[in-house]
Parts: structure tokens; C-alpha cells; sequence
């Protein structure tokens, strides 16, 4: 059984913790984070070890799960690539291009497997048109619109600061620029607009415009704009010559629980998609194949967000050729 | 673990074929089927053998599948009892009680289990309901409203000498036996609204409602063949349950994403869910095997076919009649 070890106690490593839980392939095996007392909260209700600092879970376990913050990746994974330890990395891959190219050269110095935590891939709905696209049922792709958001995230206080998260475009979009290019291909230009790059976020919404080396369009939505009880919610609509594909995720959640709290949306599976993803990162280590969503992809999808982030920030349409 | 199959008359066999062809677990050893055109075209879509003798076939495995029409049932599990170690039979276990009493009494007798194909139990949906209600966080259920409709079935669904019956016959097995799972508690009363209306050709029921008492939740199933030709999806599970602290909204198969076609009219909802039947298939072959206990038995068979028995009783009084628990 592989030995798992997750950096940083926060809300998407206790998303991971749950995932390992449902997977048979790996054992939570210990926590490190630099708040002990958050390790310690994290470690009673998943019940792992505690690493009493970051060297001792290097030294413990066979592969990691970093999940913390966007700006503290690269020095932690500096530690855990010159050690050559499996990694399934939060996204975005890092908060700058400089950071991601130095991870990617890293990683490949080191022949150290690295996979990218682009979840949207290991969505059913999401796998499913990505499949029916490249399998040609719905003809050549004209126009794809997509949006995710939902209420600000609250949970943690780094995603207010713009030099931290990269604000919604960063964090949020990125999943939907990830998702289109890994299906359509490469990008020629793109137009972005949001609200607020300051360092005290407490609302924003994007949009990003994609054109397409094939012709296709994508217009993206991000939010972090919903009030603070409103579901988070994702919506799809893809244009082929054949045919189109949607979906709307609160409309098609099979489970809707009214309480106290207001209302929640569910739509359960046997593996939720971060088992998903955690089942298929160790299927890789566990059989020396190469990863799903190598770090060239996070490279990738921070290039193209942080254009965007460009093109928000200029007021004006970036072309992929000019670079960053 | 080897696996036959007993008959291709009913519309689920084709899932469930593919599953125990597709799945590891199982060896697909062959087919049976009193018509035997039907069967063999059947075998020869799948890749497997026909068999013409049905007791050469159940000396070849250790588990059957039966998927004849729901008449036939009784007569299928009696046989097959002596020979194998399990046996997944199609919903409804069978159309009268005395008939389910039989089967479940005969195959206790020889040690063979006997289960019932409630494939809504085992999906991811359900099985989270089901954790909802029993954590008590949302207090007890004081009421629900149910409904599972489909769109005309082919063939024998509608000659009651092979399907038994109609609408009811087909359709209030399912949520009757997923909120017998959910709650721990037996039907007492049901009150039977029912006509010919959507097909009056027809010389079966296709539409109903019921009024139902859960233990002492007041309950309501609608199993109509309601569903257009032209809907996008075959049909619908959904539920609505009032709790005491919440409500609960469930439609089991909705995740779907929508197909429109740009060269045609056609609309068709994909389903991205994980499938029920695989895992119930899956759930059976351990559950023979002894490696899990919760799974759909006869005697759950036997109860849902209970409140059928006693839906139809209604009916022809025209008055809420007492279920037995």
C-alpha cells in the first residue's frame, strides 16, 4: 500500500484526505502543516500521523499531495524534487511563469512523476464531452461556453490577496482554460476582463475569450461574485457542426437537501472526482507509467491564465505570440 | 465466478449482459431461452453460447440471472434452486405472493440465494439518501411523494398472461422496495387510483397513483406508463421527502448531459452516472460469495410483490385496503 503524505491541512487537502478514503490504492499515511494546531484538528478526523516538521514527512512516506498555498509551491516542491518523491500538486502549478518554468525543469532533471490537480478533467460530465468531442460525434467545434463559480471562498484569507491566489482568474478559471485547451488545442488570442486585482478581494467574476488555432471560440466565466449561501455551480454548452452538448450542474443534481442552512446540491458517485484523480496519480506511481496531467499541462494552463490576467489588467486582446 | 442466464425477454437482460461479459468477476458461461430464436440471436450478439437444454446450463455455473417474463419467474427460480449457489431474479420476483412464498421458502430449503433485482438501491444517489435519513440529522420523514414512470414498454409488458399486469405490476416494486431500504418500515395501507387512459387499447393498466401508509408515513407512488415516445431519457426516478427538520428532492437519474442534434430533430440525455446495475451485479456475486450482507433478498422480493398483490385488491374494491406487515 503507498504511504501518502499530505502538505497542508486547509480546505482542499481534507478534500484529498476524503478522496484517499475512498480510493483502496493508497493510506493516508501523515499530515505536515506549518499550523500544528490545524495538523493536529486534521489528523484526529482522518486519522493519520502528524509530521512534526516538513524533513519528517519527506522521510515518511512514498508520495505527497501539496496543498498548500499557490506562492509556497515552489519551495516545497524544490525540497521534494531533489528527493524525487511522487507528487500530485495543487493547481495552478504556481503563481508565476517563472515558478512553473523552474518546476517543469525540475521535475524533468529529476525524472520526478508530477501531476497537476487539473480536476475538471476527472469530472464525469466533463471526461464525457471531452471524449464525445475528440471522438467526432459532434462535428468541428465552433463555440464552447462555460462557466464555474458560485459564492466568494471564504475559508481561507490568501485567496483576498491578488499577489497570492492570482485572484479569480488564476484559481478559478484556470480549471475551464485547462479543460478547453486539453480539448480543442492550441490558443492564437485572448480577451479577459474582472473586477479586482487588489489585496483585499472579497468579490469578482471574469470572463476569459478564447480563439482557437482551429477556429473555435470559448467564452469562459469565473465567479466569486454569488452571495454567500448560493450554490457553486458549474454550466457547459459546446457547439459542434453535428451537434451540441450542455449541461447545467444544479439543474442535473440528482439530490437537493433543504435545512436549516438553506439549500445543498449534491451529485453523489461511487468515486467523487478527486478519488478520481487520486486513483489514477497512483495507478502511475504504482505501475511507473507516465501521469495524466503532467506539469508541461500546469505550465501550460499558468501561461495562458496569466495572459489573460494580462490582457484584464491592459485592457486589450493579447496574442499567444507575444508572449508574457 | 460463472454466470448464466436464464431467458432475453425482458428489456433489462441486454444491460445486464454486457455487464457480466464486460466484468472481470464474471464468467458469461451462456444463455437460455424458451424461445429460442429470440436467445440465440441474443448469444450471437454477445459473443456467447446458447444453451437448448436449460438443465445443461445450470450444471455449467454457480449463479443465474433470470430475465424472463415476470410469469415465468416462479417456474425458473424452482429449477434453477437445485443446482446453483445464487440467483438474481428480475423485479417483480414474481406476480402473486403465494408464488414469491414459494421461491423464497424452496430456495432457504436448499441453501441458495436468492435476490431480487432492485438496481436503484445501488446508486451512489440512493445510497447517499439512505445516509441522510439514517444519520437523523433531518429528524424522521413525515411524508413523501414518489414517482417512477416510464414510457410504454414492448412486447409481452402489455399481455397480462406473460407480464402479470400493468403499470402497477411493472413499476411500484422499485420505490416500494427503496423506501422499505430507506426506512426499516413495512407498508400497511394502500389506496389505488388507476386507469386505461393514455393507451385504452390496451388490455393492461397504464396509469396509476397510490396512496400509501409507510408504518404511519403517509406516502405516494405513481407508476404510469406517463412518459411520451419522444422524451429525451427512458424515465424517471424521483422523490420528495419531508423530514422533520428538511426536505429532501431527489431524481435519481439526472445526470445527464444534453445532446441536440444539428443534422436531425433528436434530442438524447447522456447519462454520466455511475451505473446501478453493474454495481448491483457486482454486489450480488459477493453477496453469494458471503463477503457482504445488506443486499435485496427474496423475501424483499417477496414484500414488494405484497404490496402489488394488495394495489390490485384495491383497485378492484375501489377502497383502501390493509397490508399485512
Amino acid at each position: 500500500m503507498i504511504r501518502v503524505g499530505i502538505v497542508g491541512a486547509g480546505f482542499i487537502g481534507k478534500i484529498h484526505a476524503e478522496a484517499l478514503n475512498q480510493t483502496r490504492k493508497g493510506t493516508l499515511h501523515m499530515v505536515y502543516d506549518i499550523d500544528p494546531e490545524a495538523a493536529k484538528s486534521f489528523a484526529q478526523t482522518y486519522k493519520c500521523g502528524i509530521a512534526g516538521s516538513f524533513e519528517k514527512l519527506l522521510e515518511s512516506v512514498d508520495v505527497i499531495v501539496l496543498a498548500v498555498p499557490t506562492t509556497y509551491r515552489r519551495n516545497y516542491l524544490e525540497r521534494i524534487l531533489e528527493q524525487r518523491i511522487p507528487t500530485l500538486c495543487e493547481k495552478p502549478l504556481a503563481r508565476t511563469l517563472e515558478e512553473a518554468e523552474w518546476i517543469v525543469s525540475k521535475v524533468k532533471e529529476t525524472g520526478t512523476k508530477l501531476m497537476v490537480d487539473h480536476v475538471v478533467r476527472f469530472f464525469p460530465e466533463y471526461a464525457e464531452i471531452n471524449e464525445r468531442i475528440k471522438s467526432g460525434e459532434i462535428g468541428n467545434v465552433s463555440e464552447a461556453r462555460s462557466f464555474r463559480g458560485g459564492p466568494f471562498p471564504g475559508w481561507s484569507q490568501w485567496f483576498k490577496s491578488f499577489r497570492m491566489s492570482g485572484g479569480v482568474i488564476l484559481d478559478l478559471a484556470i480549471h475551464e482554460i485547462d479543460y478547453w485547451v486539453w480539448t480543442l488545442g492550441n490558443i492564437r488570442e485572448v480577451r479577459a476582463q474582472s473586477l479586482d486585482n487588489s489585496e483585499n478581494i472579497s468579490k469578482d467574476h471574469c470572463y476569459v475569450i478564447l480563439a482557437f488555432e482551429n477556429g473555435a471560440l470559448v467564452h469562459i466565466e469565473g465567479s466569486w461574485a454569488y452571495p454567500p449561501h448560493a450554490p457553486f455551480k458549474t454550466a457547459v454548452e459546446v457547439v459542434g457542426s453535428k451537434g451540441t452538448l450542455s449541461f447545467e450542474s444544479t439543474q442535473i443534481a440528482p439530490l437537493k437537501i433543504f435545512d436549516e442552512e438553506g439549500e445543498k446540491v449534491e451529485s453523489p458517485f461511487i468515486l467523487n472526482p478527486y478519488a478520481r484523480v487520486m486513483e489514477s496519480f497512483l495507478d502511475a506511481v504504482e505501475k511507473d507509467l507516465p501521469v495524466a496531467i503532467p506539469a508541461e499541462d500546469g505550465l501550460r494552463a499558468v501561461k495562458i491564465s496569466l495572459l489573460a490576467i494580462r490582457s484584464a489588467t491592459e485592457k486589450r486582446a493579447v496574442k499567444v505570440r507575444e508572449g508574457l | 465466478m460463472k454466470v448464466g442466464m436464464i431467458s432475453a425477454a425482458h428489456v433489462h437482460a441486454q444491460s445486464y449482459a454486457e455487464i457480466l461479459r464486460s466484468e472481470d468477476r464474471f464468467e458469461f458461461v451462456g444463455l437460455w431461452d424458451d424461445d429460442r430464436k429470440r436467445g440465440m440471436e441474443f448469444a450471437k450478439s454477445l459473443n456467447v453460447a446458447f444453451y437448448d437444454e436449460l438443465t445443461e446450463l445450470l450444471n455449467d455455473v454457480e449463479i443465474v440471472v433470470v430475465t424472463s417474463e415476470n410469469t415465468k419467474h416462479t417456474h425458473h427460480v424452482l429449477q434453477a434452486s437445485k443446482s446453483v449457489r445464487g440467483i438474481l431474479c428480475e423485479k417483480p420476483l414474481a406476480t402473486s405472493v403465494k408464488d414469491a412464498e414459494r421461491m423464497v421458502e424452496e430456495c432457504e430449503k436448499r441453501g441458495v440465494k436468492l435476490g431480487t433485482a432492485f438496481p436503484v438501491r445501488f446508486h451512489p444517489v440512493a445510497q447517499k439518501v439512505k445516509d441522510v435519513i439514517s444519520s437523523g440529522k433531518l429528524g424522521k420523514p413525515l411524508m413523501i411523494t414518489s414517482s417512477n414512470r416510464g414510457k410504454l414498454p414492448p412486447g409481452w409488458f402489455t399481455d397480462p398472461t406473460l407480464s402479470g399486469g400493468g403499470a402497477i405490476t411493472d413499476h411500484v416494486v422499485h420505490l416500494v422496495d427503496l423506501f422499505r431500504w430507506f426506512t426499516g418500515q413495512e407498508f400497511t395501507k394502500v389506496k389505488t387510483f388507476v386507469g386505461t387512459n393514455i393507451h385504452p387499447e390496451l388490455p393492461v393498466e397504464d396509469c396509476a397513483i397510490l396512496s400509501l401508509e409507510l408504518g404511519d408515513i403517509p406516502m405516494t407512488l405513481d407508476c404510469s406508463w406517463a412518459i411520451p415516445k419522444s422524451y429525451p431519457y427512458w424515465g424517471e426516478v424521483k422523490f420528495r421527502v419531508i423530514m422533520e427538520k428538511g426536505v429532501l428532492e431527489v431524481d435519481v437519474f439526472s445526470q445527464n448531459i444534453v445532446f441536440l442534434s444539428n443534422v436531425s430533430t433528436e434530442e438524447r440525455w447522456i447519462d454520466f452516472g455511475d451505473n446501478a446495475d453493474r454495481i448491483m451485479l457486482l454486489a450480488f456475486a459477493d453477496w453469494v460469495k458471503g463477503k457482504i450482507k445488506d443486499f435485496p433478498s427474496g423475501y424483499d422480493g417477496m414484500k414488494a410483490t405484497q404490496v402489488v398483490e394488495k394495489a390490485y385488491e384495491s383497485a378492484k374494491l375501489g377502497e383502501e385496503v390493509v397490508v399485512n406487515a
